[in-house]
C-alpha cells in the first residue's frame, strides 16, 4: 500500500479546496488499481461538496469528518483540511454508511452498514485487515456502542476512528462519504487484503484529585450514584462547579479514570463527562460507566500530555520496527478534542511532537475527536477495539 | 483584490471564532481549577488534621527521621515516652540524641545503623527484639523500617514503628509453654492408657495358654487391676474434658461423712498396706455426721489426694488424713480436709504447676510414678465448685501436706445424725498404743460416746495401770507394740490378769494373718486400722452386746440376692456384652432373653410383655437405639407397658446421658464397664418391690 497526505486551508470554495488537494495527491502519488481518500476538516469547509468533487478528481470514494484541528507531518493546523489518499494493487478500500443511527436499532444499523460495505469480490467470511470508523457526535446513546456493534459484525478486525468534532458549538460536526454529509450516521472504510496495521494509545493518568470512589448505580453512560453519593456531589466534592453552561468543556480537564476489575484484568478507562443533570444528580459520560468501577478524577497538564504523545508514538514506531515482514506507509493519529483544549496556547505541541518522531516515508494524518476508537491490548495479548476518551491514538498500516 | 480580501476576512473571522473558543474553554478551566485547588487544599488540612488526631492517639511508638536521622514528626505517645511534653520539642533533634535517655546505647547505635541501612536499600527492615530499659524496664519491640518514599520514588527519610508486644511474647510464650504441656499429656495418656492395655492383653494371652488354674486366676487379678486401671485414666480424662468444656457439675445428696472417709480409705488401704505404710485418719468430731454435698467428687478429691502421698511416699513411711469444722454457720458449714505425707517433698517451683491440668511437678515423675496429671487439676476444680480452695506446703525431702476446705450444708435430721452414744458410764476402756497421737484419738473417740478411756504407750505400762487401777471392761491393743508384743500383752491381760477380759485387737495388718495367734490368746475382737469412731462404735457395741449399729449401716450391706423366677429382657447389640451380663447373672437364677437392637426389643416386649420383670437396655444400638425403644415401649397399649422396670445399661455415663435415659421413660441408669454390686443393687431395688413402679400407669 501507498500513501499520500495532502493539505489545504481553503475552507470556503470547496471546488477550489478539492482541487487543491486533488492536484497535491496527484503530483506525489500514483494511484493504483484500489484507492480511498480519508478527509479531515474544518467544520467550516462543506465536507459533502469537497469529497464529492475529490471523488470526481480522483476516481475513488472519499470519505471523513470535521476535526477542531488537523495533524499532518508539518504538525497541528487549525482552520485546515487534510486529505490522506491511500492506494495499492493488493487492497480493496470498501466505504459504506449506516442509515440514521437514532432509529429505532442502532447496533443493528450499523451492522448493515459493515456488511453494505463488503466488497462484492470478496469471499463469504473473510474479513478485512482494518476498519476505519468515522462517528456522529451527539446522539442519544453510549460512544461504546460504535466498537462493540462493529466487532459483532467484523469479530476481531481492528478498528482505528473517533467522533466527529467542531469548535465546541456542537452543531457542526459530521462525517461525509462522496458528497454526502450526515450527522447522525457512521461512515466505514474496510481495508481488505494485504494490510497489517499496529495500534498505540495512551493516557494521561499520572495525577488525580485522590477522591476515589466507587460507582454504585449507573446505566450503559448515565451515572446516577458514586459511593453513597450522586454523581453531581461526587464532583462537588472535588469543588468542582457543576452548575455550568457547558459541563463538556468545564470538565474537559477532569476526565474521570475508571479502574474496574473485568476478566482482561485490570485496565484503566477515560471517560469525558459530557452533560449533568442537576436535578437527578446524574451525569452522561461518552462512553459506559459500569456499576463497581473505581472512579478518581485526572489532573492533567500540557508536560503530561505531551509526554504521552511522544510515549504513543514511540510504543507505535517499536512495535512496527519488529514486523519486518510488513512495510507500511500511513500513520492515521485520532486524538482527543480535550487534549488540544487543554494545551491551550501550546496546541500544536502534539503535532510539533508528531513531526519531529515521524520517520521518513511515512505520511501521517490526525484529527481531534469526542471520542476514539481504537484497540486496547491487554497483558496477555488480546486486543479488544474499544472506546476511549482524552487519549491519543495511533495506527500505523 | 475584493476576493482576496473577502477571502481574508473568513479567515480572521474563523480565527476569531476560534480564540473566542479557547477563551470560553480556558475561563472554564481556570475557574475549575481554581476551585480544584480550594478543595485540595480543604482535604489536605482535613488529611493534616486526621494524621494529627492518628499522631495524637495512637498508642504505637511511630516517627519519621529525615535522611540525616534527625526526627521530622512522630506520635505523642513517644515523646511521652522519651519524656517529652510535645512533638515539637523534638522536631530536627538526631535520633541517638532522642533516644539515648531511655534507650541502652547499644540499641540505639544499632537502631542508627538499621535505619541508614533501611534508607540505603530501599527495603523495609523488621525485627523483634529484647530491650533493657535504662530504668530497668525489660521490653520486647517489634521494630519495623520502611522507607519514606514519595510517589515520585525519591526518598526523604524512613518511618519507623516500634511496638511493645512483651505482653503479647509473655502470652505466646505461655501458650506454647500450655501446648507443649498437653503434647506432654497426650504422650503420657497414650503411654498410661497402654500400660493397662499391655498387662490387659498380655495377662489374657497368658492365661489362654496356661492348664494351671492357680495361673489364671493370678492372671485374671492382674487383668481385674489394670482394667480398673484403665478406667480411672479413662475417667480422669472424661473429667478434665468437662472441666475444659466447662461441663462439670456437682450433684449434692445426704450424705455420711465418716462413712465416706472409710470408703476412700478402703480404696487406698492395700496400696498403704502393700508399702508398709502407716495411714492415721482423724476426724474432728465437731463436724456434723451428715452433709449435703457431692459425695462422689468429694471421696474423688479425697482419694486423688491420699494414693498421691501414699504412691510419694516410700515404704514405711507415714500417710495422714486430719480433717477439721472450721466454720459452722447455721446450715452451713467449712470443713478442712488434710493429707500429710512423709514423702518426697515438692519444690516451690514445683508446688505453681502442681493445680494446672496437664501438668505433673516433674515430668521425671511421670515416667517413676505414673498417673496422669489431671488428679489435681481435677480435684482444685472440683473443690472451687464445692466454694472452697485447695493449697499444697511442702519442704523438699521431707514431706507435703495437701489441704483443702469446702463448704457444705448439714444435712436436715431425718434421724440421719442420731448421736452415738453407749450408756455405759460403768464401762472403762484401756488403749495401747505406742503412738501417742492413737492413744490421744480413741481417747477423743471414746470421750464422744461417754465412755471412760485410760492409756498406755507399752505392753508393760498397761499391766501397771491394771495392776494399779483393777481390770478394764475393754482393752484396745495394738498389735505392732515396742517391747512387749500385743499379742503377748492380750495372751497376759485374759490369762494372768482377768480371764474375762474383752480383748481387742487393733492393727493395720490383715486381721487372717495375725488372727490364729490372737485367737490363741484371748483376743476376742478385731478393729482395722485407721480408726473411724463409727466402727470403734460399733466394735463396742459389739463386743457388750449393745445397741446394734445404725440402720443405714445395714442397708448398705448388699448381699447377692436370688431372683429366680423372674425374666429380665437384656438389649444389647454387641455380643460379648451380652455374655458378660449373663454370665454375671448366672448366680442370682435370672432368666435372660436377649434382643440385639432397640427394634428386637420392642417386639420381643410386645410379644410378652407379662413374661418380663425388668429390661436392661443398652442405649447405642442399630436399627433403633435404647431412647426410642424405650419411649416406644412406654407408649405400648400392652399390660405393664408403663410399669416395667427399664434400666439404661451404656457407657454414656455423664449426668445428661443420665438425664436423657430418664426422659427416654427409662427408670434407672446403670454405667459401663458394670459394676457387679451396682447391677446386683439394681436387681434388689426393682425386682425385691416388683409392681410398685408405677409411674407411667
Amino acid at each position: 500500500m501507498n500513501s499520500v497526505v495532502a493539505y489545504t486551508s481553503e475552507l470556503d470554495d470547496a471546488k477550489e479546496a478539492a482541487a487543491q488537494l486533488a492536484a497535491q495527491i496527484r503530483e506525489k502519488l500514483e494511484l493504483r488499481k484500489h484507492s480511498a481518500g480519508i478527509l479531515f476538516c474544518d467544520a467550516d469547509m462543506d465536507g459533502a461538496a469537497v469529497t464529492a468533487e475529490l471523488a470526481k478528481l480522483l476516481g475513488s470514494e472519499v470519505l471523513g469528518m470535521t476535526t477542531l484541528a488537523t495533524l499532518d507531518a508539518d504538525g497541528h493546523h487549525e482552520a485546515a483540511a487534510v486529505l490522506t489518499m491511500l492506494t495499492a494493487d493488493d487492497c480493496i478500500f470498501s466505504a459504506s454508511v449506516s442509515s440514521s443511527l437514532p432509529g429505532a436499532d442502532a447496533q443493528a444499523a450499523i451492522i448493515e452498514a459493515y456488511r453494505a460495505g463488503v466488497p462484492a469480490e470478496i469471499a463469504p467470511g473473510q474479513r478485512p485487515g482494518l476498519l476505519m470508523a468515522f462517528c456522529p457526535y451527539g446522539l442519544p446513546f453510549s460512544g461504546d456502542l460504535y466498537p462493540v456493534a462493529l466487532s459483532k459484525a467484523a469479530g476481531d478486525v481492528p478498528i482505528i476512528g473517533g467522533v466527529a468534532s467542531d469548535d465546541y458549538d456542537y452543531e457542526r460536526a459530521r462525517v461525509f462519504l462522496s458528497g454526502r454529509s450526515y450527522n447522525d450516521a457512521m461512515v466505514l472504510l474496510g481495508i481488505w487484503g494485504a494490510v497489517s496495521p499496529v495500534f498505540s494509545i495512551r493516557h494521561v493518568t499520572s495525577r488525580f484529585a485522590e477522591r476515589i470512589r466507587r460507582i454504585t448505580e449507573s446505566e450503559g453512560n448515565i451515572v446516577r450514584r458514586v459511593g453513597d453519593e450522586t454523581f453531581v456531589q461526587y464532583l462537588e466534592g472535588f469543588g468542582l462547579n457543576t452548575d455550568v453552561s457547558d459541563p463538556l468543556l468545564a470538565f474537559t480537564c477532569y476526565p474521570m479514570m475508571l479502574t474496574s476489575d473485568t476478566e482482561d484484568g485490570e485496565t484503566p478507562l477515560m471517560r469525558h463527562i459530557c452533560a449533568l443533570n442537576r436535578e437527578d444528580g446524574s451525569g452522561a459520560f461518552f462512553g459506559d460507566v459500569p456499576v463497581g468501577a473505581l472512579a478518581n478524577i485526572c489532573l492533567i497538564n500540557k508536560d503530561d500530555l505531551l509526554r504521552a504523545c511522544r510515549e504513543s508514538m514511540r510504543a507505535l514506531l517499536e512495535a512496527a520496527a519488529v514486523r519486518q515482514e510488513y512495510v507500511p506507509s500511513t500513520i492515521l493519529c485520532i486524538s482527543c478534542c480535550g487534549r488540544a483544549i487543554i494545551l491551550g496556547a501550546h496546541a500544536a505541541g502534539e503535532g510539533r511532537v508528531l513531526s519531529e518522531m515521524l520517520p521518513p516515508g511515512i505520511s501521517l494524518a490526525g484529527a481531534y475527536c469526542l471520542g476514539e476508537i481504537c484497540p486496547t491490548f491487554y497483558k496477555d495479548g488480546k486486543a479488544v477495539n474499544r472506546f476511549h476518551n482524552c487519549s491519543i491514538t495511533f495506527c500505523m498500516f | 483584490m475584493e476576493a482576496d480580501l473577502t477571502k481574508e476576512h473568513s479567515n480572521l473571522t474563523r480565527l476569531y471564532k476560534k480564540l473566542e473558543r479557547d477563551y470560553r474553554a480556558l475561563t472554564l478551566m481556570h475557574e475549575q481549577t481554581e476551585r480544584l485547588r480550594d478543595a485540595n487544599e480543604a482535604a489536605k488540612d482535613q488529611s493534616n488534621f486526621y494524621t494529627r488526631l492518628l499522631l495524637e492517639n495512637t498508642p504505637c511508638t511511630i516517627f519519621m527521621l529525615d535522611l540525616q536521622m534527625r526526627f521530622v514528626m512522630g506520635s505523642a505517645h513517644l515523646a511521652s515516652f522519651l519524656g517529652y511534653r510535645d512533638m515539637r520539642e523534638m522536631v530536627d533533634r538526631p535520633f541517638t540524641e532522642l533516644f539515648s535517655a531511655m534507650m541502652p546505647p547499644e540499641w540505639v547505635e544499632s537502631a542508627d545503623g538499621r535505619c541508614r541501612q533501611t534508607i540505603d536499600e530501599r527495603r523495609q527492615v523488621s525485627t523483634a527484639e529484647r530491650v533493657s530499659l535504662k530504668s530497668g524496664e525489660n521490653l520486647v519491640l517489634q521494630v519495623s523500617m520502611t522507607p519514606a518514599e514519595g510517589k515520585d520514588g525519591v526518598c526523604r527519610g524512613v518511618v519507623v514503628v516500634m511496638n511493645d508486644i512483651t505482653e503479647l511474647v509473655r502470652a505466646r510464650e505461655e501458650a506454647q509453654r500450655a501446648s507443649t504441656a498437653k503434647s506432654d499429656f497426650l504422650a503420657n495418656m497414650s503411654h498410661e492408657m497402654r500400660t493397662p492395655m499391655n498387662a490387659i492383653i498380655g495377662m489374657t494371652a497368658i492365661a489362654k495358654t496356661s492348664s494351671d488354674m492357680e495361673r489364671k486366676i493370678y492372671c485374671l487379678t492382674k487383668i481385674e487391676d489394670a482394667s480398673s486401671h484403665l478406667l480411672g485414666v479413662i475417667n480422669d480424662i472424661l473429667d478434665m474434658s468437662k472441666i475444659e468444656a466447662n461441663r462439670f457439675e456437682l450433684s449434692p445428696v445426704v450424705f455420711n461423712f465418716e462413712k465416706m472417709l472409710q470408703k476412700v480409705v478402703n480404696v487406698v488401704n492395700f496400696r498403704v498396706e502393700e508399702k508398709q505404710q502407716i495411714l492415721t485418719v482423724r476426724i474432728d468430731k465437731n463436724i456434723p455426721g451428715f452433709l449435703v454435698g457431692d459425695d462422689q467428687r468429694l471421696a474423688q478429691v479425697i482419694t486423688n489426694l491420699l494414693s498421691n502421698a501414699v504412691k510419694f511416699t516410700p515404704e514405711r513411711g507415714e500417710v495422714r488424713l486430719d480433717t477439721g469444722l472450721i466454720e459452722k454457720r447455721e446450715k452451713l458449714c467449712t470443713v478442712e480436709v488434710a493429707v500429710s505425707d512423709t514423702g518426697i517433698g515438692i519444690s516451690p517451683d514445683q508446688q505453681r504447676l502442681l493445680f494446672t491440668s496437664f501438668s505433673q511437678a516433674d515430668s521425671g515423675i511421670t515416667r517413676k510414678f505414673g498417673g496422669t496429671g489431671l488428679g489435681l487439676a481435677i480435684s482444685k476444680r472440683i473443690v472451687e465448685m464445692m466454694g472452697g480452695t485447695i493449697w499444697v506446703t511442702s519442704t523438699p525431702g521431707q514431706g507435703s501436706t495437701f489441704t483443702f476446705r469446702f463448704d457444705a450444708r448439714v444435712a436436715d435430721d431425718q434421724g440421719l445424725s442420731q448421736a452415738k452414744k453407749l450408756n455405759r458410764k460403768d464401762l472403762r476402756v484401756l488403749v495401747v498404743d505406742d503412738a501417742p497421737e492413737v492413744r490421744e484419738y480413741f481417747a477423743d473417740i471414746l470421750q464422744g460416746f461417754g465412755i471412760a478411756c485410760d492409756a498406755a504407750a507399752s505392753g508393760e505400762e498397761a499391766l501397771s495401770l491394771v495392776r494399779a487401777r483393777g481390770s478394764y471392761g475393754m482393752y484396745f491393743v495394738d498389735w505392732d507394740l515396742p517391747g512387749m508384743s500385743g499379742i503377748e500383752l492380750a495372751g497376759l491381760l485374759s490369762g494372768d490378769y482377768d480371764q474375762d477380759a474383752m480383748v481387742v485387737m487393733i492393727s493395720s495388718a490383715e486381721w487372717s494373718s495375725i488372727e490364729q495367734d490372737a485367737r490363741a490368746a484371748g483376743v476376742k475382737c478385731f478393729l482395722p486400722k485407721p480408726l473411724f469412731p463409727s466402727a470403734v462404735f460399733d466394735c463396742i457395741s459389739a463386743c457388750l452386746g449393745a445397741e446394734e449399729p445404725l440402720a443405714e449401716q445395714k442397708e448398705e450391706q448388699c448381699l447377692p440376692a436370688q431372683f429366680a423366677g423372674h425374666r429380665v429382657l437384656l438389649a444389647e447389640d454387641v455380643e460379648i456384652n451380652r455374655e458378660i451380663v449373663i454370665a454375671l447373672l448366672e448366680p442370682t437364677g435370672l432368666d435372660i432373653d436377649c434382643a440385639v437392637n432397640g427394634a428386637e426389643a420392642l417386639r420381643m416386649f410386645s410379644a410378652a410383655s407379662d413374661k418380663y420383670s425388668m429390661i436392661f437396655m443398652d442405649v447405642q444400638m442399630p436399627e433403633m437405639d435404647g431412647y426410642e425403644a424405650a419411649r416406644r415401649i412406654r407408649a405400648l397399649d400392652v399390660p405393664r407397658a408403663g410399669a416395667v422396670p427399664i434400666i439404661a445399661m451404656t457407657a454414656n455415663v455423664f449426668r445428661e446421658d443420665v438425664e436423657r435415659c430418664l426422659a427416654a421413660g427409662m427408670n434407672d441408669h446403670i454405667g459401663k464397664p458394670l459394676n457387679f454390686e451396682e447391677v446386683f443393687a439394681k436387681l434388689s431395688k426393682y425386682l425385691g418391690h416388683a409392681g410398685q413402679f408405677g409411674i407411667y400407669i
